[in-house]
């Protein structure tokens, strides 16, 4: 899979990455080189094009769970147990020592 | 309480509420990709937040996704120490050699969106209830809850590299499915 011009670097090279570049995953410096390669050769880009969508596809499938509304205030309140368990521990332990 | 335990619970809830409340959106879908279950999601994020919120005045403020993600582990293995004996296993081994090779197919075209997109939904979701486990959890975490693979690496203790490997095999399972299906080429170069 080439469109059969010379790359800086070679479509190869450029598809073992793929899931670096579309995961973000990529340093700066070859993520430009990356898009350069991209914007030369068509085959790459249907090809990179593709594994994004998958991707956005996997996320769209199962991406719309959402915590609870109720959970940040269970924790919350939780956590305000857990503040006046302390608080008491810490006013026994004064009043006995 | 005495003036300097209030202090001190006060830089407590200054620092959870700045660390750990951002994240509690993404350790739920954590949480639900490991548990499967939104009860035992809501759960493990529960304890996994007690235990930050005890935590948080010893933590240096650097990281905080994958400090709450160490936590989340630990405390998932807590909970399921017995119930867990697959943490160990391969899951690569399960994985049956399937090369998908063939010749580019177009993607179903249509006017009916919606039920091309309603399609779509189904073999993808079909796909990710047929990967191994880890695989899927893997995907899920990249690709749903938006892990970085160093995240990632971290939560499930494996280098990062297995996590790259994992994601490569899950996301060439989900394309053939879908080529199988009518609806993605498949890649015939590597």
């Amino acid at each position: 899979m080439s469109c059969g011009h010379p790359h800086e670097i070679d479509c190869a090279s450029v598809l073992d990455r793929v899931y670096e570049y579309i995961d973000q995953e990529m340093a700066e410096d070859d993520c430009a080189t990356v898009q350069r390669h991209l914007d030369e050769c068509a085959p790459c880009l249907a090809e990179f094009g593709l594994e994004q969508a998958v991707k956005a596809l996997v996320h769209r499938s199962c991406g719309c769970d959402t915590a609870p509304e109720q959970l940040r205030v269970k924790v919350l309140s939780k956590i305000r147990q857990v503040q006046q368990g302390l608080a008491s521990d810490a006013a026994e332990a004064v009043q006995s020592g | 309480m005495d003036q300097s335990a209030a202090a001190a619970d006060e830089r407590a809830q200054a620092a959870f509420a700045r660390y750990v409340l951002p994240e509690i959106e993404v350790l739920y879908r954590v949480a639900l990709s490991i548990t499967a279950q939104p009860a035992d999601a809501e759960d493990l994020v529960q304890d996994t937040l007690l235990r930050a919120y005890r935590a948080v005045e010893r933590f240096d403020g650097t990281h905080a996704r994958a400090w709450l993600l160490t936590i989340l582990r630990n405390t998932e293995i807590n909970r399921h120490r017995r119930r867990r004996p697959d943490l160990l296993d391969d899951p690569d081994a399960q994985l049956e050699r399937h090369e998908g090779r063939g010749p580019f197919s177009a993607p179903a075209p249509g006017p009916e969106e919606l039920v091309v997109e309603q399609v779509f939904d189904k073999v993808v979701d079909e796909a990710l209830a047929a990967l191994p486990v880890k695989h899927r959890q893997v995907v899920q975490l990249v690709d749903i809850d938006g892990l970085t693979y160093a995240e990632a690496a971290t939560l499930l203790e494996v280098p990062e590299g297995t996590v790259m490997s994992r994601l490569h095999r899950a996301r060439k399972r989900i394309r053939d499915r879908l080529a199988a299906a009518g609806l993605a080429p498949t890649r015939s170069g590597r």
